[in-house]
């Protein structure tokens, strides 16, 4: 890529009619110094402001009581900000503009024909919250029990029962993680469970209150990655029958979905050790009937450890 | 109330930086958005926010700060619908000076494919290749470990090269 070298004086050059002249200057000094709005008012327009307001606010009770507030709201168009107009709702009452930076990520890559409205909404897999959500740690590893069910012909054989029950995984020493299963929600001599087809440094199934529950592997208390890869802690590859990314779409084709997911697999980058919360989830949905779960936050995905992988968002839009 | 030695230099540092970095502004802000009036928008926020904000800038940071302000707002742009309705498919418009208009297939090629990026590989190829930042300071700016930096830019090259081979063979 010889080319790229050059870059810097192609770009000088086929660019060199864009200069930021001394107008554009002038505009950020005045736009720097343009008077900023205080919010005192003085005596007489306070009481000014009253009464206008209250017969505002009569006039409007007014318009309310002959139903004339319940007409359907036209939709107004800002320049620079979105509009959306609440679906299926009878006052169609316009929801808060969106300025651009408010925009969760991600949520608007519109694909071919899906419409924003349809997109699937966030929501975590990932059962509890705070620091002390329902866990296991088996072999040095932690895993955060789910909230999607486990069907019962994804449980595998059993790897053993849980010889520890702590109100405190955290304060567990590392003997304790790496040599017994422990859990801060399933009881002493509850049976752990692979599941069929995952590696056991994936997911896990655990009997809690008589069930048995799935616990996915994330990051906990400086038990995370241990070195390994993404695919070593998402042994999902190949198995994948559907992709769900909130506020974007659904790729339910297990072809398509196993590509974008070998995508991942192949791609991501390490970015940190940590699992994080986000504002955007990536359902995968495999054959078994199981489902696990990446938070997002901007481009990074996470579970056990963080991930950046910028051309997966891309690669999903065009694969809907 | 601002008194008028703190007017006086932050006039200074505004005068000073732009007249050193407002065209870098401007132009990786163009390169991004592909959208001259959007670039400006850009360039504009970012010397405000130097202005409003008086933050302070590590000497010899100058740059990068304000291209990562740059970047951000850029970013946020991008993101939103209604710009993507109005900037993907534009081709990027060369703006050679007027005594320098030719024929560069090859160079606008190449300009055309890096601007046709995804975001985050736009933003790489641009620091690193356009504006010459390393690896580590790239890092800093968009607070990312290094090793991320230099394989996305890897993972850029090679996206680049995919592009500019197809787009060779039409």
């Amino acid at each position: 890529m010889r080319e790229l070298g050059h870059l810097s004086s192609i770009a000088d050059e086929m660019l060199a009619g864009l200069q930021a002249g001394p107008g554009l200057k002038e505009k950020i000094w005045l736009k720097r110094s343009a008077p900023a709005r205080t919010g005192r008012v003085s005596g007489f327009y306070r009481g000014a402001t009253v009464v206008a307001g209250a017969m505002v606010l009569a006039v409007g009770v007014g318009l309310a009581l002959n139903n004339r507030l319940f007409s359907q709201a036209q939709p107004v168009a800002n320049e620079g900000r979105l509009t959306q107009i609440a679906a299926g709702s009878a006052t169609q009452e316009p929801l808060p503009n969106l300025g651009w930076a408010d925009v969760p990520d991600g949520s608007l890559r519109v694909g071919n024909g899906q419409d924003l409205a349809d997109a699937p909404k966030f929501q975590s897999l990932f059962a509890g919250s705070g620091a002390n959500y329902p866990l296991i740690g088996h072999d040095g590893k932690a895993f955060r029990r789910m909230s999607a069910s486990l069907p019962s012909r994804a449980v595998g054989e059993a790897l053993g029962v849980v010889s520890l029950n702590t109100g405190e995984p955290s304060l567990a020493d590392s003997e304790q993680w790496q040599s017994s299963i422990l859990s801060n929600v399933a009881q002493e001599g509850a049976n752990v469970y692979q599941i069929d087809g995952l590696s056991p440094s994936t997911a896990l199934g655990a009997e809690v209150d008589g069930k048995t529950v799935l616990f996915q592997r994330v990051s906990y208390a400086g038990y995370g990655t241990s070195g390994q890869s993404l695919e070593d802690t998402l042994d999902v590859r190949g198995k994948v029958s559907a992709l769900i990314l909130s506020g974007v779409g659904t790729i339910g084709d297990a072809q398509q979905a196993n590509a974008l997911m070998d995508m991942l697999l192949d791609n991501a980058t390490f970015y940190n050790d940590q699992s994080t919360q986000g504002k955007q989830s990536l359902t995968i949905e495999l054959d078994s009937g199981v489902r696990l779960q990446l938070l997002i936050s901007g481009e990074v995905f996470s579970a056990c450890g963080s991930w950046s992988c910028p051309e997966f968002f891309d690669a999903f839009r065009n694969a809907m | 109330m601002e008194n008028a030695p703190d007017i006086f230099d932050r006039r200074a540092q505004f005068d000073r930086l732009y007249e050193s970095y407002a065209d870098d502004v401007l132009r990786v802000s163009y390169f991004y958005l592909g959208d001259r009036q959007k670039a400006e928008d850009v360039c504009q926020d970012v010397f405000v926010r130097l202005l409003t904000k008086g933050p302070d800038i590590q000497p010899g940071h100058e740059k990068a700060w304000l291209l990562k302000v740059a970047l951000n707002r850029c970013r946020d742009m991008w993101r939103a619908a209604w710009v993507k309705r109005v900037v993907l498919g534009s081709p990027l418009e060369m703006l050679p000076a007027e005594d320098n208009i030719e024929h560069y297939a090859a160079k606008s090629d190449l300009m055309e494919t890096v601007h046709a990026l995804s975001p985050a590989f736009k933003e790489v190829i641009l620091l690193h290749y356009y504006q010459g930042f390393g690896i580590a300071e790239i890092a800093r700016m968009l607070d990312l470990p290094e090793g991320t930096i230099s394989s996305r830019l890897s993972r850029a090259r090679k996206k680049l090269e995919q592009l500019l081979k197809g787009s060779d063979q039409g």
